[in-house]
């Protein structure tokens, strides 16, 4: 094993039934990620690629192979388990934002604390500290419906940060925004990589892969080739 | 997770979806309010009627006509049943009662009324002995034509009222008012005359009729084994049974089956409407788990495990469960006012609406248990949602 991998994928497999069809959308996929990379996974639509994120983030299980987190094999782990390690150890960044439309900026950067049990007071605290570092502390209340794409984009990646997680795992985090918001955006990802976190992004657009320190070319999901920095 | 991180995020939800919050809540409320209202209704009526019979005594036997098992009821005992009666020993006394009707007439305006007629040497005890109390005046203790009236009769029955010597004509001889009664509470009793049994027997041409008989026994005697021995007497003497001798623990279990199946009839309906409620609460959980299948996806992607997704939609249920049923305790209680003051405007002033507390504390939690019923399945199904497939919708 390699130096301090954070992130193992080992000959993963994935189909989806659709039917009677069976869909293999990651066909013996291998990936290491060690701590402290800035990681591009690039491929064209379909190759696969949110569903390598689902299994890098512990939010499905493969169908076949291994994924270790740290030293957890998530196979070997129940749902449960794996929601505690996904709120502590993996911060998510959505092309989409996922944000919860009830509740404030604030209240949503403060949703994953809340999952681990952080005093309310703490989570104020840090909640706050986050959002003025991503450029938003004159929006601590407002709803992500009165926040611009990018601005619900930053709260996101504010709220992946919460609870100091070790991998911030981002699926096409720009792909709803225009290009100069989504600079922005890159750039707060590179100051996070800069402050020491893995980063691994998912991505079609070779422009934006090309900030990250390896680029992985995911095809038909297997990796058909690399580079690195 | 806190219990207070539960209650932030469910009131974020249940408040953001406000009118349709409100109507799952509303068939709690109909509910709870039907079975507060309803039971306390019941419950009244049952304790007050049981504190009358208390009143009245447990030593007091009843002999009626058959064909009826309350006075006024059946006819056919006479004064020679009453004499029978009389040899039983282990009897304080045993009085024939008379009960008629007739025109009542008061500064030219007439009514009909109701006539109780006993003894007159008696007067005094059976006056005591039926709760009557005197607001003014004596009981007639000779044959003259002297009455105690009721309360309605002095008060509402006349456009006049009457007082203490009052005159009064009835049917066509004068009469003068020698006692007045305080209300017992119940329209009919507070609206009869009452008049000395020689006068009546003359008056209504009823040589020896009886209404019914009213005794009553010694202390330390067995009623049961009393009224037994009545029964044996009167078979003796009028060689059929065509007679009921009626002891207070029968009317009150009598009553008491009658009021049970009344309370049970509004308890059921009043259920109904509880499930009907919880139908509404398990409706708008489903709905809200499919509307927040995402929202699902989101916190389990954070972090939410299955037991905390689980506990927040319960509580959302609980909550909305118990929030109606805080509302449907003060309608019920309103509503049970509200018929409680009905009643009392009828004249029924003897029924006194209790919501006794262990009814509020059954109603709060059966409704918050209602409430985590109904939401339990839809509850579930949201924990289980799969983060990937939550997140694609
Ligand atoms: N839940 C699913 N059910 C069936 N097929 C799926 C599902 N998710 C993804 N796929 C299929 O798997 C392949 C890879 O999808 P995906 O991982 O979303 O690719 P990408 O993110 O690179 O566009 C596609 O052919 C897609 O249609
Ligand atoms: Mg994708």
């Amino acid at each position: 094993m390699a130096k301090n991998s954070v992130i193992r994928l080992d000959n993963v497999w994935k189909t989806y039934k659709m039917g009677e069809v069976d869909v293999q959308a990651l066909r013996g996929l291998s990936l290491e990620v060690n701590d402290g990379e800035f990681v591009a996974i690039e491929g064209p639509s379909g190759s696969g690629k949110s569903t390598a994120m689902n299994m890098i983030g512990a939010l499905d299980y493969p169908s076949k192979g291994s994924v270790y987190l740290g030293n957890h094999d998530i196979t070997k782990l129940s749902e449960s388990q794996l929601a505690v390690i996904r709120g502590r150890k993996i911060g998510f960044v959505f092309q989409q934002f996922n944000l919860l439309a009830n509740l404030s900026a604030m209240e949503n950067v403060a949703l994953p604390m809340m999952f681990q049990g952080v005093s309310p007071s703490k989570r104020r605290e840090r909640a706050r500290n986050l959002l003025e570092s991503v450029g938003l502390g004159d929006r601590l209340n407002h709803r992500p419906s009165e926040l611009s794409g990018g601005q619900q984009q930053r709260v996101a990646i504010a709220r992946a940060l919460s609870n100091n997680p070790e991998v911030i795992l981002a699926d096409e985090p720009t792909g709803n925004i225009d290009s100069k918001t989504g600079q922005a955006i890159i750039a707060l990802l590179r100051g996070m990589h800069r402050e020491g976190k893995t980063i691994i992004m998912i991505t079609h657009d070779h422009k934006l892969a090309k900030f990250a320190d390896r680029i992985e070319l995911l095809k038909d999901g297997v990796i058909v080739g690399g580079s690195k920095k | 997770m806190s219990l207070k991180d539960d209650f932030f995020i469910v009131i974020k939800n249940i408040s953001h979806r406000k009118l349709r919050s409100w109507l799952t809540v509303l068939g709690v409320v109909i509910g709870v309010a039907a079975i507060i209202a309803l039971v306390a209704v019941g419950r009244s009526l049952e304790s007050s009627i049981e504190k009358e019979f208390e009143d009245f005594g447990s030593d007091k036997i009843t002999i009626v006509a058959a064909g009826g098992n309350l006075p006024g009821f059946g006819t056919g005992l006479t004064t020679k049943d009453v004499d029978a009666v009389k040899n039983v020993k282990g009897l304080e006394y045993v009085e024939g009662m008379l009960y008629e009707s007739g025109k009542a007439t008061h500064k030219e305006e007439s009514i009909n009324v109701f006539f109780f007629a006993w003894e007159s040497d008696n007067s005094k005890v059976l006056f005591d002995d039926f709760g009557a109390d005197f607001s003014a005046g004596a009981p007639f203790e000779t044959d003259s034509n002297k009455i105690v009236i009721g309360s309605r009769v002095a008060a509402d029955l006349f456009e006049k009222k009457l007082s203490l010597g009052s005159k009064l004509e009835i049917e066509d001889e004068k009469f003068e008012v020698a006692g007045i009664l305080e209300p017992v509470g119940n329209p009919d009793d507070d609206s009869l005359i009452y008049m000395p049994m020689g006068v009546a027997r003359e008056l209504f041409d009823k040589e020896d009729d009886v209404s019914f008989m009213f005794a009553k026994v010694k202390p330390g005697s067995d009623i049961d084994e009393i009224a037994d021995k009545i029964t044996a007497e009167l078979k003796k003497e009028r060689s059929e049974e065509s007679f009921n001798v009626i002891t207070p623990e029968q009317l009150i279990e009598q009553v008491g089956t009658v009021l049970g199946i009344i309370e049970g009839v509004l308890v059921g309906i009043a259920g109904i409407s509880l499930i009907v409620g919880s139908v509404g609460i398990a409706g708008s959980m489903y709905t809200s788990v499919i509307e927040r299948t995402r929202d699902v996806g989101i916190m389990k992607a954070v972090g939410a495990t299955n037991n905390e997704i689980t506990a927040m939609f319960l509580i959302e249920a609980g909550l909305m469960g118990l929030v109606g049923g805080i509302i449907g305790v003060m309608f019920g209680f309103l509503i049970a006012s509200m018929i409680g003051f009905a009643i009392a405007q009828a004249g029924f002033t003897f029924l006194e609406i209790t919501v006794e507390p262990w009814l509020v504390l059954f109603g709060l939690a059966f409704a918050l248990i209602v409430g985590m019923l109904s939401g339990f399945f839809p509850a579930r199904q949201a924990a289980r949602l799969k983060p990937v497939e939550a997140l694609r919708k």
